[in-house]
């Protein structure tokens, strides 16, 4: 039964929920022992508000920090898309902070003249400008065409600087951090936070200095897409399962934080030689063909938890790929074939056309090790095809997945447009929302 | 569907957070309670500003 518990995935979001909300609210808690005389309730929530934005902005730290333990449950992606919603809800409760306050004592706009304000509101101005700079340029990166590598850094410094800055306003007040010990109970989350940035910046690419690995081979595979293999340089690398991805650093220092993360393509148990399937989309990912062997590269991983391993009892898969999102699912079925898993896989794989059915030989192949299923469909086909064109949709869906939906893990991994495509016609076919599993190629 | 799971789990856990902070206002707004014995007096506190 514990073990039934432990496995279920809404336990778990359930624990973790309420891990969250207690760490939110127990500082704040804390601040009602010995507390300073009341203010009236709305001014008494504005400051309550304050402090839980606070509390949520601390935190988004920890969620961003890929800490393993919490990375393990639910995947990077979802981690990513917590910290966008509850740094929303984190950045409306310190703006209603404010504006509760403005509304109940009309006097305290007073405080918003800059120059003549007491210091204690100059750094609850400042800090808000960071917080409010910081969700505009997340939300409007690709508008206001800010690159990925300095918005990232400058993600990180106002994320810095709106928590010092809200910390240093809420001693500068000192209503409820009037007692030495609740400035050093308040004191120890900002520094673990510090801390987590630290470990991030410059603790991580350390260790990752210790573990290089060398590019041993780039190879061309069809649809655009570069095999790119290292080897461990040193150390023995690291195996993973099937699905999982790293963040690749190539031919700079770890340090200058200027890394993307692909999935692996290759088998999860060799340690030896691990290879990523890379599309040429991008600035980066357009120059990996350029790159010669014996170059230098660092990788931070593996991470994810799209892969089949978390599904054992299973009685088989499905696994739906558009373009380049045959990636991770490659190394699925490669890995399944090497472990000769004996249940079976159905694999429907969205190309443009024939010819850039990226790993088609080697999945072809496939076939002869595995209870392999293949569903090519192709956007533009020749007149002779045979199989499916056009896009995967409920209809095709319908036809080929299991009639007991349940009975199978789905394993989805396409451009975000056929994402959602697919995960909503996966929906109206009544497969159980806990047995569909995402990876998201855009993480950023 | 997952996000939109999520957006619906953040807004049932904005409320909880909005409910904790109007029981710390009420908590902190209702009749005065007897202070404990050996609790530090408001005095000593470094500031009292809004």
């Amino acid at each position: 039964m514990k073990r039934l518990l432990m496995h279920s995935p809404i336990t778990v979001a359930a624990l973790w929920i309420l891990v969250y909300l207690l760490i939110t609210l127990f500082p704040l808690m804390v601040l009602l022992l010995y507390p300073p005389p009341a203010q009236g309730f709305w001014i008494d929530f504005s400051v309550a508000l304050g402090f839980i934005g606070l509390s949520m902005m601390v935190l988004q730290f920890v969620l961003t920090a890929r800490v393993n333990r919490i990375e393990s449950s639910y995947g990077i992606d979802i981690l990513l898309q917590f910290h966008r919603y509850t740094s929303l809800v984190a950045f409306v409760m310190v703006l209603a902070h404010p504006i509760i306050l403005f509304i109940g004592q009309p006097e305290t706009l007073q405080l918003l003249n800059f120059p003549q304000a007491p210091w204690r509101a100059r750094l609850a101005v400042l800090g808000t400008l960071a917080f409010l700079t910081m969700v505009m340029t997340t939300i409007w990166r690709k508008p206001l065409q800010i690159p990925y590598e300095p918005w990232r850094a400058s993600h990180t410094i106002l994320a810095v600087l709106a928590v010092g800055l809200g910390f240093g306003h809420a001693i500068g007040v000192g209503n409820y951090l009037g007692l030495f010990w609740k400035v050093v109970l308040w004191s120890g989350m900002i520094l673990f936070a510090l801390w987590l940035i630290l470990y991030v910046r410059l603790i991580k690419p350390w260790l990752m200095m210790k573990k290089p690995y060398v590019v041993e081979e780039i190879l061309p595979q069809r649809g655009d897409v570069w095999i790119l293999a290292l080897r461990p340089l040193g150390h023995e690398g690291f195996t993973f399962h099937p699905g999982q991805f790293a963040w690749l650093t190539l031919n700079i220092t770890p340090f200058s934080m200027r890394e993307h993360p692909f999935s692996m393509s290759s088998s999860g148990d060799h340690a030896d030689r691990i290879e990523f399937g890379i599309k040429e989309i991008g600035d980066f990912t357009k120059r990996i063909k350029d790159y010669q062997p014996g170059t230098r590269a660092y990788l931070d991983g593996p991470y994810g938890v799209f892969t089949i391993d978390r599904y054992w009892d299973s009685a088989g898969f499905v696994l739906i790929a558009g373009g380049v999102g045959i990636t991770p699912i490659y190394s699925i079925l490669l890995t399944a074939a090497e472990r000769q898993d004996d249940r079976p896989f159905l694999l429907i794989y969205a190309a443009p056309t024939w010819e850039e059915i990226t790993y088609r030989e080697a999945i072809e192949d496939l076939k002869k090790l595995l209870h392999l299923t293949v569903v090519y469909v192709l956007r533009q086909a020749q007149d002779d095809w045979q199989g499916d064109t056009g896009y995967v949709d409920r209809e095709l869906l319908a036809k080929y997945i299991p009639l007991h939906r349940g009975s199978r893990h789905y394993f989805v991994c396409a451009a975000p447009v056929m994402m959602d495509a697919v995960e909503k016609a996966l929906f109206e076919l009544e497969v159980p929302v806990t047995n569909v599993h995402m990876e998201h190629f855009n993480l950023a | 569907m997952r996000y939109s799971i999520m957006l619906q789990i953040v807004t049932g856990m904005t409320i909880i957070l909005l409910g904790a902070a109007g029981l710390f206002a009420w908590l902190q707004n209702r009749t005065p309670a007897v202070k404990p014995i050996g609790a530090p007096s408001a005095s000593i506190a470094i500031g009292s500003q809004v």
